[in-house]
């Protein structure tokens, strides 16, 4: 065991840099300075997933069969450290952290040449039709319905919170296909094209001031059964097997890592001018979210070498989720305290970036309140923090530890 | 960057489990802690860390946080973490090759238990206002000064004592039986003898001084406290380890209501907080062990933040788990009480959590911004 880097591993740590520093446009950056959101608009990062795939780094957990770069744990924590230090676009991660992983486990050959490529270029964008209005947290209440019909199935029903449905050309959901007594059992895991007749998607404004997340509802929409992953009401393994990789499946520490930074230079400013937000307090507050992210950081590092050992994160994936996105709310609130009554100014234009700032601090200042609300998400979404610690103990109760 | 446990840790893991094992569940360590130093002694544990040509087994610091957290979960009381990790770690480093030839081997045969006195300026925002100290005399020293309570000092045969030269710390060996020490034996909560030291003009030969040629500072003497803290992080992760099972048995057996208490979302979700906790606590107990071996810029923010979280984390578990079990969890009668005090002992050794909670404090408070690191150090936990 050691925590030092090899000669080869500080090699491409050097090439990771170089990379950065060509690579990441003055405007790139400024783009993600002032982006509100852990998903970031396709006009930015779109811009910054072609890049990345014309170096071959788009996909750097992927096998090399699919497409992948096949990174070694290190190499992919160096990545995320140094791509979210120098201030890197967020990506969107439904394709390639998602339904890429997921086609690669379940997917037929067909499925994966017909799809795997185009997460790879960005060809086709995905979103994730999971929640309904009626099933949130009880996700296996879900009701939208597939019905066979010939070779496909005639999708009726609505999904919510649909995150850049509105961008999306392709969306993998969760469909009713049978009514089981065990609730589970008959749901089936379908890929669906947003281009076929009969969806509709409608927006959702958020108190961040975003459209980010979206209504869609499904009118008679036909589905080849070809689109449908695994066995026919056998869609609810897929769904958690997906579900531990969204909550577990990255390094969550380079970004939280790049937030704390930025809350720093905030904390700092604020000294610098004095006055009402300038409570050395702050110093402390900061502080203890440095220990925490230091615990959070090793976490990640032993259950991704884990992963690359060929194991799934399991219940991990539960604790790490918790963990960041509670990490990643106070750094937020941090950051949102340290500008006092400034970071009560509201810019409405959304994308953010539509406004004209001096200097990289007032952009983030300006982005630090859309961005301590549009974080009250993450406790939120990919189940809430209420249903991870009953996941956890429950594992803990069924299997030990 | 390497994550996998070697097979030399797993054998560590194994054989100290299956020997501290057999004095797990017990409260009386003043009877049996001879008797288990002794079968450290033969299992040549006592040299874990020890230089390999002083007959230690010179172990890395993955090793010594399996080992550990092997004997917090059985919560066994021995002075090993005092001996044979911080004595053991100052004789190798400021010990003159007489000094080392002298008293490691007995060390490490478990025939001399050498007790560490180590002042509290190194881990004080205001310096102790008395501090044992030492006078040069014409044949050797005279010391003058007090230490109370030091931790498993009732079991010490030899004292490896700071005291201040002017104002320079440095570390003299006094055996517990010499002419002029006063050593009054003490209760302590982590189930160990204790002992209040007094000692006035105590008389010692000029050989008993370490590193009188290389006088330490007070951050050499937090460096070479680096492993200690280590270790104890890693025992503190195991006794909580141990808690956390105990309290899971518990509410899964315990029937209120008409059902397990296990069946409570409000008792599941404290369940799954002390689980997180727990994880947190071992991970970043390795991280600690890992920037022990390691010495440089990150070893001092990583170790205080080792000790900070791992601090804060044992007295959720430890309160936690006295809370689920309800009455009992206050009774004598079963371990979970004693646990939770060697973990309090934990909180105030080498640094309270304020102190070192404050020490990132300050290091994040102030400009960095060399060369093309972050302005602010919210810098990687890697070692490079």
């Amino acid at each position: 065991m050691d925590l030092c880097f090899s000669p080869q591993e500080r090699e491409f740590r050097s090439e990771v840099i170089a990379f950065l520093d060509e690579k990441l446009t003055s405007d790139l950056r400024r783009q993600q300075r002032l982006n509100t959101s852990f998903f970031s608009d396709p006009d930015l990062g779109l811009r910054w997933h072609r890049i990345l795939f014309e170096k071959g780094w788009i996909a750097p957990s992927w096998p090399r069969e699919y497409g992948g770069a096949e990174w070694t744990v290190a190499q992919r924590y160096i990545y995320d450290i140094e791509s979210h230090r120098a201030g890197a676009p967020y990506l969107q991660v439904q394709g390639l952290r998602m339904i890429g992983p997921l086609i690669m486990k379940f997917g037929t050959d067909a499925q994966k040449a017909k799809y795997l490529p185009k997460i790879l270029s960005g060809e086709d964008y995905w979103c994730q039709g999971y929640s309904e209005p009626n099933a949130g947290s009880d996700l296996s209440a879900l009701t939208t319905r597939a019905t066979p019909d010939g070779d496909d199935y005639i999708v009726s029903g609505s999904k919510i919170w649909t995150t850049h449905a509105h961008h999306a050309n392709r969306m993998f959901a969760l469909v009713r296909t049978a009514d089981t007594p065990k609730r589970q059992d008959g749901i089936s895991f379908l890929l669906i094209d947003m281009q076929t007749p009969g969806i509709t998607v409608r927006p959702i404004i958020t108190i961040d001031g975003e459209h980010e997340v979206n209504e869609v509802f499904f009118d008679d929409v036909r589905v080849p059964q070809a689109e449908r992953i695994g066995p026919e009401n056998g869609g609810w393994e897929c769904a958690k097997y997906l579900l531990e990789f969204e909550r577990g499946g990255g390094f969550s520490c380079g970004s939280l890592r790049a937030s704390l930074e930025r809350a720093l230079r905030l904390a700092h400013a604020a000294k610098a001018r004095g006055g009402a937000a300038a409570d050395p307090s702050i110093f402390d507050r900061l502080a203890r979210i440095r220990i925490d992210l230091d615990a959070l950081e090793m976490l990640e590092l032993r259950v991704m070498s884990g992963l690359e050992a060929g194991r799934n994160p399991g219940v991990a994936s539960s604790v790490m989720k918790i963990r960041a996105s509670e990490i990643r709310q106070s750094i937020s609130e941090a950051a949102v305290d340290s500008l006092g009554t400034e970071a009560l100014r509201w810019y409405p234009q959304r994308p953010l970036k539509r406004h004209a700032f001096d200097t990289p601090i007032d952009e983030d200042a300006a982005a630090a309140m859309p961005i301590y609300l549009s974080e009250r998400a993450h406790t939120i979404f990919a189940g809430a923090t209420e249903i991870q610690l009953s996941i956890i103990a429950k594992s803990i109760f069924r299997y030990g530890r | 960057m390497d994550f996998k446990a070697s097979d030399e840790q797993l054998l560590i893991r194994e054989g100290a489990a299956r020997l501290v094992g057999r004095y797990a569940d017990r409260a009386d360590a003043e009877t049996y802690w001879r008797a288990l130093w002794a079968e450290f002694a033969e299992a040549g544990w006592l040299g874990l860390v020890a230089p390999g040509d002083l007959g230690g087994l010179a172990a890395d610091g993955p090793s010594l946080n399996v080992f550990m957290g092997e004997l917090g979960r059985a919560g066994v009381a021995t002075p090993f973490v005092e001996c044979a990790v911080t004595s053991m770690d100052l004789l190798a480093k400021w010990g003159t090759t007489e000094q080392q030839a002298a008293l490691i081997p007995d060390m490490v045969g478990g025939r001399r238990v050498v007790i560490p006195v180590l002042g509290e300026e190194a881990y004080s925002a205001e310096p102790p206002k008395t501090m044992p100290r030492a006078r040069r005399k014409r044949d050797g020293w005279s010391l003058s000064g007090a230490a109370s309570l030091v931790p498993a000092g009732g079991w010490a045969d030899t004292f490896l004592l700071s005291a201040a030269v002017e104002d320079q710390p440095m570390f003299f060996l006094v055996p517990a039986d010499a002419d002029g020490l006063s050593v009054q034996h003490a209760a302590h909560i982590d189930g160990r003898t204790a002992a209040d030291i007094n000692f006035s003009d105590l008389r010692l030969p000029e050989d008993a001084a370490l590193g009188a040629e290389d006088a330490p500072t007070l951050e050499d003497i937090r460096s070479a406290a680096a492993r200690s803290i280590a270790a104890l992080c890693a025992d503190s992760a195991g006794a909580m380890s141990f808690l956390l099972d105990r309290t899971v048995q518990y509410v899964e057996q315990r029937q209120q209501f008409g059902r397990k208490l296990s069946a409570n979302q409000a008792v599941e979700h404290r369940i799954a907080r002390m689980a997180i906790a727990v994880d947190e606590a071992q991970a970043i107990s390795l991280l600690a062990s890992l920037a022990a071996d390691t010495p440089g810029a990150s070893q001092d923010t990583i170790l205080s933040s080792a000790k900070a979280k791992i601090g804060e984390a044992a007295r959720f578990v430890g309160q936690s788990a006295i809370q689920l079990h309800g009455g009992m969890g206050v009774s004598e009668a079963l371990p979970i009480g004693r646990y939770f005090k060697r973990l309090i002992a934990f909180e105030t050794a080498f640094g309270s959590t304020a102190w070192h909670v404050r020490r990132i404090t300050d290091h994040i408070g102030r400009p960095h911004g060399k060369g093309n690191g972050p302005a602010y150090d919210a810098s990687p936990i890697t070692l490079s």
